[in-house]
């Protein structure tokens, strides 16, 4: 069952602010998701051996430095920020 | 009641590659704050990570310094939280299938396990503004590549704790993984800290100090933490699971945050690189590069006939150990060569705040003035003199000792007209000697080398003093 | 020549042949269809950005190139890309407010490709907010209307892209199709829509939603056009990992080779009562014409297909949840006015730049990797995933393609679904598979329903085999009257 609960626990999670009322509604239709997305647990396991994807160390990037970006422009999307970096209320 | 202290470690050690783990970025230490950022490091849209294989080498590098069994088949993960210095709010590290696995470390008295180590990126660095009350994110060390060794709970003390960190540093620095700097932070130690009553097996809830940055502070927190939780235990409380975080300056462990909830990290794995293989041909390649660890090394020194206190001194500094071997190839007499180091050398070296890889000394320099020593062509006194000035400015010791007319001489006419001088001038000396007088001589020869200077062999002067009294 | 008049049924060889001949120039052509697509715009919402300047700076370029004799198959030739593929300068906002202000300073790899040829790029189009839905009605810029009818929804999330393209605002277009957002707006709106294999096509500067699902792909109004823009953008890329090593092989090359003896295998599990009556009849006719023209049909079965639409929403979803969490208003994008600290500020600055079907996704990931669920939801969903592919390896080593419908319906009315987020995950059932097992997929019309919207068809072939599904789409446009959009 997918209560107020459990939303509030995912919220969290998720980093997301809801009111008292959105937190109702997401809840309902969470419920619902979640409903059909059980349909998994029929599935039953068996071992299945494929074929894994893994990449040999030869095809890895090689360790070369190159330029990194402007400053300007890591930083031109950012609302708040002062000549060199980003800024956020202090953190402990 | 007597407690047992159970600790395990999480030492994370960043590795010496030019570029970061995930982009090209260069991976050095410093650099003004957000120039050394691109897209991918500071998490941009649509961006992907490239990883590199210098990170990979070094850290099977690393588990072969530290005895580990290297994984053909590893693979990343993502370790989800929110927190401003790790731009993509998702930590790439290794969770399901790290790169190696099942070490130990000898530190003399016991082994200590290790469970495994991983890759993982970094995060960026914080600058806290008081007045302003904001926090600026400098991602220039954001996916620098760190390794994480993880042990097992096999150490018992701080000294332990210690021991075992020094010898991970060491192996560490051997293997070229790593610098290990602590006070730069390029190698930092988080410590898991439970108690149990001695001769209990169950071990107690454990805490665990992040980030101490120095073997003292590693000591001085357990210590700290060990008399917190007896105290604790001894008052009829509980330990609580927490993460700590150690004060430096009032010597004393706080906890980081207050426990809201437990984290809940939701690692899956990173679907944007692919699982990674090495085969175990790439891992012998890898094995030929490495080079002598420092526990072998200390091995061959004992055989080569040093003792075990020097042979520790030697092989703590490589570098150092590295221009001793380079000296003795120059000239044969390990334990010379040692003595000279560690007696004359190490002290000057400490003095000015010179390292090895400083020093104006080439081993074959170092070589001959052991040799002109040993020899008699300069005496001991002289042999510190010539080191001085080797060290202060160069030169060859040869060069030094016939400018400064160090050289001992072996023309006996000088020495007998002296000695017939001297003689000369004190018989009431001569009386004394033959009466019986011993002492007397000792008085003769300082007349003889005063006379004489530096450059004078005082075997040479002694042999010719006697045949001269005794004739 | 009535450019204006051209524009309306043009593929990009009739364009190339045109430009190249100079019977018209870059500038003309790409001023022609800009003046169609501001007007149409205005009704059919397909583009949030119409860049008229850049595009005509673009096709004055192209305009030199061919001058000089240095023409590719896309120089000059007017497209439309979605918004959430990178343009270093332009806007890129994933429809989404949380981007709404977003200017990347990098290409996306399919991007700079494009501009290697010399194409011309004439904005940026319309889309669900992150990608996240059929129907380009969760758009922070308001709904996309289908060209058919502007009533109804043009499928998604690629809306815009096939908007644009079915309503002759442009050429054709990139989209990008994580569980079938380009085949399934391609199918409501009467075009073709092409999924690459995963790993044909970079995704470096496409901005993630479901790492292991999304690929780039192509929308055109015909199977060649589709292969034309992939040609273009496929192939080996530094840039991302994930890419393919192995050089792309040209995908235009058996387009004339007829279906004769190919191996068409049709699984019953996509001809259920899930499937609109219009769908199926349209869908057994194109069976009857493959057979025609010398296919072999073949009845197969997918018994664990029940399982396809739990499992792909399982692992997008919480793959999405991962890759906008970097979403916190800090770095780019929207922050919030409201809270005090930094745990404030990023939750109230995710609360107003996410739309609520970005937060359902957002909160089902986030609850299928949680503590506790993970083995239930996220691992069981990998462990359907390798059990599918393990099922459609099996077909395809006897068969060639499997053909199915691209959508349960025909496109539905805006704003009918919106009430039910769960009915509206089950309409993806049609095209989930290609994603999951990383196959290559190709949405082409077949019909028309009683109200004259169009209905699609996928093929979907083995890894790699873009060419067969080009081949086998061209083989059955000429023998499928199309008809264009009444706008």
């Amino acid at each position: 069952m997918f209560d107020i609960k459990l939303a509030t626990h995912l919220a969290e999670l998720s980093k997301i602010e809801f009111t008292e009322n959105e937190l109702k509604k997401i809840t309902a239709e969470m419920d619902e998701i979640i409903t059909l997305m059980d349909t998994v647990s029929d599935f039953e396991d068996t071992e299945i051996s494929t074929a894994n994807n893994a990449v040999g160390l030869d095809k890895i990037r090689e360790d070369l430095k190159k330029p990194s970006s402007p400053r300007k422009d890591i930083l031109q999307n950012a609302s708040e920020k002062d000549k060199k970096a980003f800024s956020v209320p202090k953190v402990v | 009641m007597n407690y047992q202290t159970v600790i395990g470690l999480e030492i994370h050690a960043e590795l010496l590659t030019n570029s970061k783990v995930f982009c090209s970025c260069s991976a050095e230490f410093g650099g003004e704050e957000n120039t050394r950022v691109c897209p991918r490091c500071s998490g941009m849209p649509g961006t992907l990570p490239l990883f590199n294989r210098g990170a990979a080498e070094l850290a099977v590098k690393a588990g072969l310094a530290l005895n580990c069994k290297i994984n053909n088949f590893s693979a990343f993960d993502r370790k989800n939280y929110f927190y401003p210095d790790l731009p993509k709010a998702y930590q790439i590290t290794q969770f399901f299938n790290p790169i190696c696995e099942g070490g130990y470390v000898d530190i003399g008295s016991k082994k200590i396990r290790i469970n495994r180590i991983h890759i993982e990126e970094d995060a960026g660095k914080l600058i806290h503004d008081e007045k302003r009350k904001i926090s600026l994110a400098d991602y220039n060390r954001c996916g620098v590549p760190l390794i994480e060794i993880v042990t097992e709970p096999d150490i018992r003390s701080a000294e332990e704790a210690k021991d075992f960190t020094a010898a991970v540093c060491l192996a560490l620095k051997y293997a070229g993984v790593c610098d290990a700097k602590m006070e730069q932070g390029s190698l930092r130690c988080d410590v898991n800290i439970s108690i149990m009553p001695e001769g209990s097996t169950v071990f107690g809830t454990r805490t665990e100090i992040k980030n101490l940055n120095s073997l003292r502070s590693i000591g001085r927190a357990i210590e700290y933490e060990y008399s917190r939780q007896k105290s604790l235990l001894e008052r009829g409380e509980r330990v609580i699971q927490q993460t700590l975080h150690w004060n430096d300056a009032t010597g004393v462990t706080t906890a980081l945050r207050s426990k809201e909830e437990a984290h809940d990290y939701r690692y899956f794995p990173e679907p944007d690189i692919p699982p990674m293989l090495i085969t175990d041909k790439e891992i012998e390649k890898i094995a030929k590069t490495m080079p002598e660890m420092p526990t072998e090394r200390k091995k061959r020194y004992l055989e080569m006939g040093l003792n075990d206190a020097d042979a520790s001194l030697l092989i703590a500094d490589k570098p150092l150990a590295d221009f001793y071997e380079e000296t003795v190839k120059h000239y044969n007499n390990p334990k010379s060569v040692a003595s000279m180091i560690i007696v004359e050398l190490l002290r000057r070296m400490n003095d000015s705040s010179v390292s090895a890889e400083e020093l104006k000394i080439p081993p074959c320099h170092l070589a001959q003035l052991c040799k002109m020593a040993d020899e008699g062509t300069v005496s001991r006194g002289a042999a510190k003199d010539i080191l001085k000035e080797m060290f202060d400015l160069g030169g060859t010791p040869m060069e030094i000792a016939e400018k400064g007319g160090m050289l001992m001489s072996n023309d006996t006419s000088a020495v007998e007209s002296a000695a017939d001088e001297i003689l000369a001038a004190n018989p009431k000396a001569v009386e004394e000697f033959k009466a019986g007088s011993a002492k007397v001589f000792g008085f003769l020869m300082g007349q003889m080398c005063r006379a004489l200077g530096k450059s004078a062999n005082p075997t040479i002067i002694k042999k010719v003093l006697e045949e001269k009294l005794n004739s | 020549m009535d450019l204006k008049e051209l524009i309306l049924t043009a593929t990009i060889p009739q364009l190339g042949r045109g430009l190249k001949n100079k019977i018209f120039s870059s500038v003309e052509l790409t001023s022609a269809y800009l003046e169609r697509a501001k007007i149409l715009n205005e009704q059919t919402n397909a583009f949030i950005t119409i860049d008229e300047e850049y595009a005509l700076k673009s096709a004055e370029k192209a305009d030199e190139l061919i001058k000089n004799g240095k023409a590719k198959p896309l120089t000059g030739i007017p497209l439309s890309v979605k918004d959430n593929i990178c343009t270093k300068d332009i806007k890129t906002t994933c429809a989404s407010k949380m981007l709404e202000d977003f200017t990347p300073f990098y290409d996306a790899t399919a991007v700079s490709r494009l501009k290697k040829q010399g194409a011309v790029i004439i904005g940026k189009t319309n889309m669900d907010e992150f990608a996240m839905g059929g129907s380009s009605g969760t758009s922070c810029f308001g709904a996309v209307k289908n060209p058919y009818d502007l009533t109804r929804v043009p499928g998604g999330s690629s809306g815009g892209s096939a908007t644009s393209v079915s309503a002759s605002m442009c050429t054709a277009s990139l989209g990008s199709d994580t569980g079938g957002s380009v085949r399934q707006p391609a199918s409501f709106c009467g075009i073709t829509g092409l999924k690459p294999t995963y790993g044909a096509v970079s995704r470096y500067g496409l901005i993630a939603f479901a790492s292991s699902f999304d690929q780039i792909g192509t929308i055109g109004k015909t199977a060649e056009d589709c292969g034309i823009l992939l040609n273009a953008i496929a192939g080996k890329d530094d840039l991302d990992s994930t890419c393919s090593t192995l050089p792309f092989k040209n995908c235009l090359k058996e387009i004339n080779k007829g279906v004769k003896g190919l191996k068409v295998a049709l699984p019953k599990e996509f001809f259920g009562d899930n499937i609109s009556g219009g769908v199926k009849s349209a869908l057994f006719k194109a069976t009857e014409t493959f057979k025609n023209m010398g296919a072999e049909i073949l009845e197969v079965s997918l018994p664990e297909l029940k399982y396809a639409v739990a499992a792909y929403y399982l692992i997008s979803s919480a793959e999405a949840a991962s890759n906008l969490s970097r979403y916190d208003g800090i770095k780019y994008g929207h922050r919030s006015e409201k809270g005090k600290t930094y745990e404030e500020i990023i939750k109230n600055s995710r609360r107003e730049g996410f739309g609520n079907e970005v937060k359902r996704r957002i909160m089902l990931g986030n609850y299928a990797l949680s503590s506790g669920y993970y083995e239930a939801y996220y691992n069981k969903a990998v462990k359907i995933r390798k059990k599918l592919k393990a099922q459609l390896d099996e077909i395809f080593k006897t068969c060639d393609l499997i053909l199915t419908p691209t959508a349960p319906t025909t496109a539905y009315k805006i704003g009918s679904m919106e009430k039910n987020p769960a009915h509206m995950y089950l309409a993806d059932i049609c095209t989930v598979l290609a994603n999951i097992a990383g196959l290559p997929a190709i949405s082409t019309p077949c019909g028309y329903d009683k109200k004259g919207l169009p209905i699609g068809m996928s093929l979907m072939g083995k890894a790699f085999s873009e060419a067969t599904l080009i081949r086998a789409a061209t083989a059955f446009e000429i023998q499928f009257e199309r008809r264009e959009a009444a706008l």
